[in-house]
């Protein structure tokens, strides 16, 4: 019984690892090994498991923090959470700043001066970095802790509606879902357009996450399932699998009809997080839940814990995951981008995070140790 | 105890196909590149060559084969940005739109054809598409090749905004009774971990689907060129970059020439014999 400390299931914590370990893989461009990862086999990927799973976990961590500690000591630990998550993101936009700065100034290549021009923001860095801070400015591959912190920020307005009036709050997120195509609602973003991932479509899949955490984790009465669902789940599965990745393989949309390009199109748009992707991010989260036990031996062996080590250190291993990502395409950049140089550099940023995941948990623990020893 | 070996064994072997079938992909995609016939050799050089699999467009150029064919001439409009002015080539004659109508010239000898150049650096399609009546559609082409969506993916322009532009684009040359030809962005290694291309690439895509409209794939052909080592435009000696730029424009010309000829589906007796 020692292994989910404080009763947090460790399916969570190795699912959001994966997840984090996705990311990394994804964000480095042309890499052949986003093969292996889940976007071009659903239609969800990454983004989807951890926007659900962080939703589960801020319910489980702060509903069981209103109840043990009272409604308001909660919600400022949610604020002190979102306040690192914000740190962290400027943090990534320096990262970001500097790749571009470096870019500009080795790049020097008239055949792309058209490309260069998102070097502009460099010659006006006042107007840049208030956006920055203001979030609206979102670099590619650097959209997902905007959107985080916005979740969690407006989950902390919520928490202390939760436990009366949870399910009208769900009930007003779907219909918030629901008009965002309807009206066009998203926040602005710079220079032009809106956030890539929309915070009013996106908000419902993490409510939907909070709620399933809330029921199971803080209320203690999970929510019956009835068999047929779980059975439906995987014959959804079963049968988007091959057609997602017969257009990973077939990739051009000229090679399909048009009616189904369309719909792909329409259903399948990240943004606004459409209904085939959020379909498809339950059907599987149920599946897993149906198939892998809480109590699986696979889950205590050393690749899974090491996997699940980095769920635990998810923010971390996350900003680390970005800035291997940006440093492995460096390297690319630099040595060529063969296969074999793909798999080193991919094999070696998993490696690194799966390492510092580990230094970050003994870390904790000893600093638990010296706590209660002290 | 043997029933548990068998299953690890069954999860390693999965492990290792996974693991494999990057390689084998990247490997099968070079088995893919087809051993060029001996007499094209003239027309494709060498350095300009790329898998037939890149190319996948299916829509015909019905106004300009017409035109090819009754009247053996054929106007043709490239309307884009920086890439089409020809930036970084030693003169204009150097952008692809000019070297275009050579090799359309060169392959197709008894046709009139002649090939305008309206490109304007930094602009969005929708900036495009409002000049499109007065500075191209004016000039009654039968074919408009327009090169877009770099500006759009830069400055992040909304997405169903820059799909709406395209479509109205389109449409307005439909309307002119032209056939389009779309060119989407560049490829370059440096520029892909900067900019998402592909959402403006997707939404092109989907719009020429729909509207029954050619597209030259032209970020995939770069990042063949570019990724098969082919061909190198980054990192480039500053004294060498004109030459390098010239013939990256001449392969482009090529290969545009090459689809166009594809999607207009000439008669045989039409196109020159390749050795001339």
């Amino acid at each position: 019984m020692s292994a989910p400390a404080k009763g947090r299931d460790q399916r969570l914590d190795f699912f959001r690892g994966l997840g984090l370990l996705f990311i990394f893989v994804n964000h480095i461009p042309d890499n052949a090994f986003s093969f292996l990862t889940l976007a071009n086999f659903l239609f969800c990927d990454a983004a989807e498991i951890f926007v659900f799973l962080s939703g589960y976990a801020a319910a489980l961590v702060f509903g069981r923090r209103a109840r043990a500690d009272g409604q308001a000591y909660a919600v400022a630990t949610v604020m002190a959470r979102v306040w690192t998550l914000y740190v962290a993101h400027i943090f990534l936009f320096v990262i970001y700043t500097a790749q571009v700065a470096w870019t500009a100034q080795n790049f020097d290549n008239p055949l792309f001066i058209e490309e260069m021009q998102i070097a502009a923001f460099l010659d006006r860095p006042h107007v840049a970095i208030v956006q920055a801070l203001l979030l609206a400015h979102q670099p590619l591959f650097m959209n997902i802790l905007p959107l985080y912190i916005t979740l969690l920020l407006g989950f902390a307005l919520v928490l202390p509606l939760i436990p009366r009036f949870g399910a009208y709050l769900l009930a007003l997120s779907a219909a918030v879902y629901v008009g965002v195509p309807i009206f066009g609602w998203n926040l602005p973003g710079y220079p032009e357009g809106g956030w890539f991932f929309n915070p009013f479509a996106w908000q419902f899949l993490f409510a939907l996450g909070i709620f399933c955490g809330w029921r199971s984790g803080v209320d203690g009465e999970p929510i019956g399932v009835p068999n047929w669902v779980f059975w439906a789940a995987a014959i959804f599965l079963a049968a988007t699998i091959p057609v997602r990745t017969w257009i990973t393989i077939g990739y051009y949309f000229d090679t399909v009809p048009v009616a189904f390009a369309e719909a792909i199109y329409k259903f399948a748009d990240k943004t606004n997080e459409g209904p085939l992707r959020l379909v498809s991010i339950l059907a599987l989260c149920a599946v897993v839940v149906w198939r892998v036990p809480r109590d699986a031996a696979w889950l205590n062996q050393r690749w899974a814990k090491a996997v699940t080590r980095c769920g635990t250190n998810s923010l971390a291993i996350f900003c680390l995951g970005i800035f291997l990502s940006v440093l492995g395409h460096g390297v690319l950049v630099e040595y060529g981008a063969s296969v074999a140089n793909q798999a080193v550099v991919t094999a070696a940023g998993c490696f690194i995070l799966l390492t510092l995941a580990k230094l970050f948990s003994w870390y904790k623990a000893q600093g638990k140790l010296r706590k209660g020893g002290g | 105890m043997a029933r548990r070996g068998s299953r690890s064994r069954f999860w390693a072997a999965m492990g290792v196909a996974l693991i494999a079938a990057p390689f084998l992909l990247a490997n099968a995609a070079h088995a893919q590149t087809p051993p060029a016939p001996a007499p094209s050799a003239a027309i494709m050089p060498e350095a300009c060559r790329v898998p037939g699999s890149v190319f996948v467009t299916d829509a015909k150029l019905v106004h300009s084969s017409k035109r090819v064919v009754l009247e053996k001439r054929l106007s043709i409009v490239a309307i884009g940005s920086s890439s089409t002015m020809g930036m970084g080539a030693s003169s204009a004659e150097a952008a692809w739109p000019a070297r275009l109508e050579a090799d359309l010239r060169r392959r197709l000898p008894n046709v009139r054809i002649d090939v305008q150049n309206r490109a304007r650096p930094r602009e969005t399609a929708e900036l495009m598409a409002k000049r499109m009546a007065n500075d191209v559609l004016s000039l009654k082409p039968d074919l408009v090749v327009w090169e877009t969506g770099t500006a759009d993916a830069v400055r992040s322009i909304d997405l169903d905004q820059f799909g709406t532009t395209l479509e109205d684009g389109i449409a307005a040359i439909v309307a002119a009774k032209a056939d389009t030809l779309l060119v989407t962005p560049q490829y370059a290694r440096d520029t892909v971990r900067l900019i998402g291309f592909q959402p403006y690439i997707d939404a092109m895509n989907l719009a020429g689907l729909r509207h029954d409209v050619a597209i030259f794939p032209r970020y995939e052909t770069m990042r063949h060129w570019i990724e098969s080592g082919q061909m190198k435009l980054e990192n480039v000696p500053r004294e060498e970059m004109t030459k390098v730029a010239d013939m990256l424009y001449d392969c482009l010309g090529r290969q545009i020439a090459r689809v166009m000829l594809r999607a207009m589906n000439l008669p045989k007796d039409f196109l020159s014999t390749p050795a001339r």
